[in-house]
């Protein structure tokens, strides 16, 4: 899901600006508060309509499907084996935490893991903005797809 | 046993799956390559988009401070 050559630098910049500055203002809000929620909500749903809006979950866009399957590179199941394993090692981490309470200091879940990185303001920035930058590449990708009609 | 030891051991995993895709492109996928191979069909790219809004909500509304 690279960003797309039809975009250009100044644009991706600006996009990387206003989610740097949207990433340090939501980082600084306390969680569990109105307020938290609205700040992720905002980028959630401004993301999502912009990704079904270029038809990013239509079924008949073949060319989302061609456009994905062009980043794949023709990758495989069998080089994305490592990946899946990873996934499943993962998921079982998890289970096993959050079979042992969730809290447990020998196999912790992910997120009690993840609170230790989200101490610090800048910590929590870093993340924030690398979230932020994952939903907004996708909808960058499909921009140059958006003139063309649906068949 | 430190308590994110375990997780940093995925990640670690992770970035030498990473690095391996990047040398030998024709055995491993990239993370990229292996995201873009998932969101190749619509079903593919509704479980990513999920996934993408439960780590936001998860992570940035509803985390707890460890010694708060």
């Amino acid at each position: 899901m690279a960003l797309a050559g039809a975009v250009s630098s100044r644009t991706r910049a600006a996009v990387f600006v206003v989610l740097a500055g949207y990433s340090w203002v939501m980082t600084g809000v306390h969680p569990f508060t109105t307020t938290s929620y609205v700040m992720v909500a905002v980028p959630s749903l401004a993301f999502v309509i912009a990704y079904v809006s270029l038809g990013g979950l239509s079924r008949r866009r073949d060319d989302v499907d061609a456009h994905y399957r062009r980043h794949a590179e023709s990758a495989t199941l069998r080089s994305v084996t490592p990946w899946i394993t990873l996934l499943i090692a993962a998921v079982l981490l998890e289970v096993i935490g959050l079979l042992l309470g969730g809290r447990s200091t020998s196999v912790p879940t992910l997120s009690t893991a993840v609170d230790h990185l989200l101490e610090q303001h800048w910590e929590r920035f870093l993340i924030c903005l690398m979230w932020l930058l994952a939903g907004a590449v996708p909808v960058l990708g499909l921009l140059p797809l958006r003139a063309r009609p649906e068949r | 046993m430190n308590t994110t030891a375990l997780w940093l051991v995925v990640v670690i995993a992770g970035a030498c799956i990473e690095l391996i895709g990047r040398l030998r492109p024709n055995s491993v996928a990239s993370l990229r390559r292996g995201l873009s191979m998932s969101a190749e069909h619509t079903s593919g790219r509704i479980l990513l988009i999920v996934f993408w809004l439960f780590v936001g909500v998860h992570l940035f509304a509803r985390y707890t401070l460890p010694h708060h």
